[in-house]
């Protein structure tokens, strides 16, 4: 049981809100680390975003976005706006591993709790901030959101149709991926340095930068070849058919990707070796990349009498890669794979009941992490945290209430 | 501030990395490659290990000049960087048998191989367990290691599709379209980046190594912002939107509004172009929510007279939520990343040039992110590696390497 959680040991003082920061220390909490998430009735907002189970009118604990991004962690009220909130959060900070926020560069500064301060309490604290364009550099009081970043690092360019406008995902997608997991890499390496060496350090994540990182050969094909890439649909260079297909259904589709001889041999196979899949213009990469408009059609006009279960369930069993396109009522109610590995939780919050949570990606031998609660309710922790880990009396929580410094 | 100054641009020689202490196996395709290369910037030693004749993703393009060549592959120049290369046949017992001894002394071995591959070759787990306690061992494929999909195959492709991402991205009146340059293996790669950082911070405690499994499709699903939620409370699928940027005079940018109306305001008032909206009923956020669509339609027309140059400008300097939909020539020439150094010259003396790679995802003020080596060529490490690290004779190395083996 004890290596079921690998971090318990390990306190994150959490400033964090909406989507990139509460997902990273989501990812830590899930494997044990005791995540504190520095709220306020001041801060407002996001834990009344949508969409809202149903609970008593107005609570703050029913979003089911905010829910999911901070199961696993405990809760607490500080109004930072006041001196007192801000000498209670630095004592906090003196008792934890890592401290994360998202604030714009200087917020934590002003409070007098910059990297330079914390390390004075704290001198292994390992803090990490994750501004949009980072602190310094000409462009450091740029604003922004998961979707702007997702323009800027040019996945909106490479993400459509070369006759349409640019597209992207309309979820701030570098707000749970590249941003969130970049973060708990390095938290995580900067852990085990600390580990041999006793040092915390200051980490930055400039969201720019770290979506900016994993945009395959966009940047390397422009500065070696002077090349400016852009979308190509569903299509591939190096793979055909390699597209997503129409299917029996309203709606509905099917992704092949053909990416070998092998794997082209395969789906003839599937699709029963018809006459027109030995056409000679087709037997080479080549000759498929050539003809691909007609090759789609055709091959839109076997998937389109097939559901795109049988149609994915022909082609894998011919070793082809395919997968029908799941919508989330597809991943969640009715894909087999996903229900057999338990990816999906439900877990029963004492006002939202039983609603269900993103389970943990990766699955650890000996230390695999649980979904050991549902995200805590406003202040939920405010006994433990106060009275138990920084022992202040109960007459100077009682006046903390009174002064709104606990609020 | 120390902070800044410690992270910008070229780092002293004698700094230290977060990882320096790892020696990591890379046995990655496409799904793990960006995991390994991770590692790679945080310091570990990593050693790819590559079929003879080479990996097949040399041969994914683009290439330097546009010559097929394996090493000149810029897809493999991308993921390979500060990576040193050997080559070893798993396919001959030879060649298990130098996986094994190689596996004794690594800290971390990354593969992608469908689910079962190692297994047959003697190189499971509970194997390399007995082999070498302390290995960790990650395996990124597409579906996992368990459950009725685990043995399909998947690309980028298949993992936003089965992953449900796909389903969000496109227009109603066409397929949905892919998220570019292969997300589904960059998340997949993350997620395992950080689960395997999970499992080394287990070992330092216990000195126990484990077995971290990753599925490109729960990589995929986990990452949806309100998606699932929205299902699980209202039952409201999600569907793809069509786009959401607003063209320009040479090109797109996007927008977010909710901050900054004043400001906006202001800027487009000053140009007369701010119609109605300076209008003290639009103070109320309500009310901007219910003319939602007008207020598109003023601001896209005031958008449409600017270059993404001069909104991107006015946008920085105004605190707007407004970016430019980058081409990879802006990108790459971008003021404020260049003047963070972002981009890292990699030498490549066989060719004569330096390439600008881009740079740190992260800075980390102790530990900073690594950046020196060149992409490996075929084999380059073999001498160091087999004899250096395993202590083979130059005539050994060269039998193996005539029958094959390496």
């Amino acid at each position: 049981m004890q290596g079921n959680l690998p971090l318990r040991d390990i306190r994150v003082a959490d400033f964090t809100w909406i989507g990139a920061g509460p997902t990273c220390t989501r990812f830590l909490a899930f494997f044990g680390a005791e995540v504190i998430i520095i709220e306020s009735h001041t801060r407002g907002g996001i834990r009344m975003g949508q969409p809202q189970a149903k609970g008593p009118t107005g609570s703050p604990n029913l979003s089911g976005f905010f829910n999911n991004l901070n199961s696993c962690k405990e809760s607490i009220t500080l109004n930072m706006r006041t001196p007192q909130g801000v000498d209670v959060a630095r004592r906090l900070i003196g008792l934890s591993d890592i401290v994360v926020n998202n604030f714009s560069p200087g917020v934590m500064d002003r409070w007098g709790l910059g990297y330079d301060e914390l390390v004075k309490v704290n001198p292994g604290v390992i803090m990490a901030e994750m501004p949009v364009a980072g602190r310094w550099g000409p462009h450091k009081r740029m604003i922004g959101y998961g979707a702007t970043v997702e323009a800027f690092s040019g996945i909106n360019e490479m993400t459509g149709y070369p006759d349409r406008p640019p597209t992207g995902t309309e979820i701030n997608y570098p707000d749970y991926a590249s941003n969130p997991y970049h973060l708990a890499t390095a938290l995580l390496s900067a852990l085990h340095y600390r580990n041999q060496t006793g040092c915390g350090q200051y980490i930055e994540v400039a969201q720019l930068e770290s979506t900016a990182s994993v945009m395959e050969t966009y940047v390397l094909d422009y500065t070696v070849n002077k090349r400016v890439q852009t979308r190509t649909g569903n299509h591939a260079a190096y793979a055909s058919p390699h597209s997503v297909y129409r299917c029996q259904g309203e709606d509905r589709w099917v992704a092949i990707a053909v990416t070998s001889e092998e794997e082209w041999c395969g789906f003839q196979r599937a699709l029963g070796e018809p006459e027109w899949t030995k056409d000679p213009r087709y037997a080479t990469l080549q000759g498929r990349k050539e003809h691909e408009e007609e090759l789609d059609r055709l091959v839109e006009g076997w998937t389109s009498a097939r559901s795109p279960q049988e149609a994915m369930r022909l082609l894998q069993a011919q070793g082809v890669p395919a997968g029908m396109v799941q919508n989330m009522e597809d991943a969640m109610e009715r894909d087999p794979h996903l229900a057999a590995r338990g990816f999906y939780a439900r877990l029963e919050h004492p006002e939202a009941g039983l609603t269900r949570y993103d389970g943990l990606v990766a699955k650890l031998s000996a230390t695999p992490g649980r979904l050991r609660a549902p995200a805590p309710l406003l202040g939920e922790h405010n006994d433990y945290v106060f009275r138990e880990l920084l022992g202040m009396s109960e007459d100077d929580v009682n006046q903390y209430i009174l002064k709104q410094v606990i609020y | 501030m120390r902070q800044q100054e410690s992270s910008v641009g070229p780092q002293p020689e004698a700094a230290p990395s977060a990882l320096s202490d790892l020696v990591v196996l890379d046995l990655a395709d496409g799904k793990g490659l960006y995991c390994t290369r991770l590692l790679a910037g945080l310091g570990a030693e990593i050693i790819k290990l590559e079929p003879p004749g080479g990996d097949v993703t040399r041969s994914v393009g683009p290439f330097y000049h546009d010559t097929p060549d394996p090493e000149k592959s810029l897809y493999f120049w991308q993921y390979n960087v500060n990576k040193k290369g050997i080559t070893l046949s798993l396919e001959q017992p030879e060649g298990v048998q130098l996986f094994r001894r190689l596996a004794a002394g690594a800290d971390i071995v990354v593969e992608t191989f469908q689910p079962g591959y190692l297994a047959g070759l003697g190189l499971s787990f509970p194997e390399l367990h007995a082999l070498n306690p302390r290995l960790i061992l990650t395996s990124i494929t597409g579906f996992g290691q368990t459950g009725p999909y685990s043995q399909y195959k998947a690309t980028d492709l298949i993992g936003l599709a089965m992953g449900t991402q796909l389903n969000l991205c496109g227009f109603q009146d066409r397929a949905p379209v892919r998220t570019g340059a292969s997300q589904g293996h960059h998340q997949a790669s993350l997620h395992a980046a950080a689960a395997t950082m999970v499992a080394l911070f287990w070992r330092d405690l216990s000195g126990e190594g484990q077995h971290v499994d990753v599925s490109m499709q729960e990589a995929v699903a986990a990452d949806l912002q309100w998606t699932m939620a929205l299902y699980d409370l209202t039952g409201v699928i999600r569907n793809r939107e069509g786009s959401r940027l607003s063209p320009c005079l040479d090109g797109y940018v996007r927008h977010n509004l909710g901050a900054g109306w004043d400001d906006l305001v202001e800027w487009m008032a000053g140009e007369g172009m701010a119609e109605d909206l300076a209008e003290p009923g639009y103070q109320e956020v309500t009310v901007r929510r219910a003319q939602q669509a007008h207020i598109n339609e003023v601001l896209n027309s005031f958008l449409a007279t600017h270059t993404k140059a001069e909104i991107y400008r006015e946008a920085v300097a105004r605190r707007l939520p407004i970016c430019p939909s980058s081409t990879a020539a802006e990108l790459a020439e971008d003021p404020h990343l260049n003047a963070r150094s972002f981009f890292m010259p990699v030498e490549h003396p066989e060719l004569g040039e330096s390439f600008l790679y881009p740079g740190p995802p992260v800075r980390m003020t102790e530990t900073p992110w690594v950046m020196e080596r060149r992409p490996p060529h075929i084999g380059e490490h073999n001498q160091e590696v087999y004899c250096g690290r395993l202590g083979l004779a130059a005539e050994e190395l060269r039998e193996l390497q005539r029958r094959g083996v390496i």
